[in-house]
């Protein structure tokens, strides 16, 4: 079969990115238009709103052109797999596009002076306790997941033969065994633990990261965050759910509990959630940008102070003096790093070493 | 409770963040027993040094507006602010500020109007 079930995954995460990053500039705040800081009184002004047309067009030039890739290649043997690059392709291409927009914006800003003379402010919570809280409830569905597995494994374990195959080709043949005593034969399980403490830190820490409140809608604006924050929150949380389904799933097929599935199968639970669940924060918008508060709030004319100097590209926050570690970012929903503070660094080769060093230590602990 | 600083006013941060909490606790904003970021965190997410900010809780304190509970955090507790010699200073600084007034040439009439107006925007 041609259009396999790799095929069909693609087509999904292409979908998905292609539209996440076309809708791209209606998700960020007004303040702040392709990583561009914008004052109060051109918030809104066709001049900023006119680039996001050009944007979006190119961008759909780009899904098209991704999209023949992701049909035609199939049909041509031997580059078949070259498919799963179309969503790649379509985040690599969208980056110049971007920019271009980009400089335009910056362009205008700079020869027609636009925060001169405009009064720029930072606003700040004073009050302590006002954050939102995490509603750790929604690890609930993980844990049950996780539970499940282990129940199941006491109930098969003593049938399992003594050798029961770890490792499996894309097309599904055994080519790794292990002792079923072995941690390698709980991968699924450890996996899906480590997981869990991981979504439940990012979850606590999402919520504790710095407020960063527009000054042109103090009021708003930080109510609009805190609810995002809860969001972004229960989303973590879910998402150890999602990914523990696709770990449970492949720990079942080590023992045989399922008949030996596809990769590509087992992933769909994964694909699902990360999609499902990053939709709720697309619709609040970057730091609930979209949400519109019950009251409507006088606007200040205050604008943020002009930190353009600090994003990289518009995309990429280097600032010494803030000791901040995560940061809101400018074009995009959810966070980034600071990456002039060394910890940033240091959590995120964690983040991306602590499975791969999982995998190892389980592989070569026996 | 929002409070808000600017970098380019020429007051010093720990001033501002000082007048500000001040302003606050005046028009009912910060109510007694409120509890505020520790100086550190308020450093983090002003993006200023935290010592900036400790001497803004310093001077608050030293003028009774904030005390210290026994867990270190500060909290808003201003009534001990209305002490005799609290009212002795501050009958002596606003004198003063109302003979400089008088001094550059304004009435006692047009004084009457601006404190009126002072009062009813604090």
């Amino acid at each position: 079969m041609v259009f396999n079930i790799v095929f069909w995954d693609s087509l999904i995460v292409w979908l998905f990115i292609s539209v996440a990053e076309a809708v791209m500039p209606w998700l960020t705040p007004k303040s702040i238009q392709f990583g561009v800081r914008i004052p109060p009184d051109k918030i809104g002004s066709s001049e900023v709103l006119e680039p996001r047309r050009s944007f979006v067009m190119v961008q759909l030039l780009i899904a098209a052109g991704a999209f023949l890739g992701l049909v035609l290649l199939p049909l041509i043997e031997g580059v078949s797999w070259l498919m799963t690059a179309a969503p790649v392709a379509v985040l690599a291409a969208s980056f110049p596009n971007y920019l271009r927009v980009r400089r335009g914006l910056i362009r205008l800003k700079n020869s027609e002076g636009w925060f001169s003379g405009v009064s720029q402010q930072t606003f700040v919570e004073v009050q302590d306790g006002a954050e939102p809280r995490v509603n750790f409830l929604y690890m609930l569905p993980a844990v049950a997941v996780l539970l499940l597995t282990v129940v199941v494994g006491v109930d098969v374990y003593p049938s399992l033969p003594s050798i029961i195959p770890v490792h499996f080709t894309a097309s599904g043949q055994a080519n790794g065994f292990a002792s079923k005593s072995s941690p390698e034969a709980f991968t699924g399980i450890i996996m899906q633990a480590v997981l869990l403490v991981m979504f439940t830190g990012i979850a606590a820490a999402v919520v504790r990261t710095r407020r960063s409140i527009e000054s042109h809608a103090p009021s708003t604006s930080l109510w609009q965050q805190n609810r995002f924050k809860s969001i972004a929150a229960r989303m973590m949380l879910l998402m150890s759910f999602f990914i523990g389904l696709t770990l449970m799933l492949s720990q079942f097929s080590i023992w045989g509990v399922i008949p030996r599935a596809d990769a590509a199968l087992t992933v769909i639970p994964s694909l699902v959630g990360v999609i499902g669940l990053t939709i709720p924060m697309m619709r609040a918008g970057q730091y609930g940008s979209r949400l519109k508060p019950s009251a409507n709030e006088q606007g200040t004319g205050i604008a943020n102070v002009d930190d353009d100097r600090v994003w990289k590209a518009g995309a990429v926050y280097f600032n010494r003096g803030d000791r901040a570690i995560l940061v809101p970012k400018r074009f995009g929903v959810g966070w980034t790093f600071n990456f002039a503070n060394p910890l940033s660094w240091l959590i995120l080769a964690v983040i991306i070493a602590l499975p791969v060093v999982l995998v190892l230590i389980i592989r070569f602990v026996h | 409770m929002l409070i808000r600083i600017s970098e380019s006013s020429g007051k010093p941060i720990y001033q501002q963040i000082r007048d500000e909490i001040v302003a606050a606790i005046a028009a009912g904003r910060l109510e007694e027993g409120a509890v505020l970021l520790s100086a550190r965190k308020l450093g983090k997410e002003l993006g200023v040094n935290y010592h900036t900010v400790n001497n803004a809780y310093n001077l608050l304190s030293s003028e009774g507006f904030v005390v210290l509970d026994s867990k270190k955090r500060v909290v808003v507790e201003p009534h001990e602010l209305v002490t005799d010699e609290f009212k002795q200073k501050w009958r002596q600084s606003e004198t003063m500020k109302i003979r400089e007034g008088l001094a550059h040439g304004l009435s006692k009439g047009e004084l009457k109007r601006l404190f009126a107006k002072f009062l009813e925007e604090a």
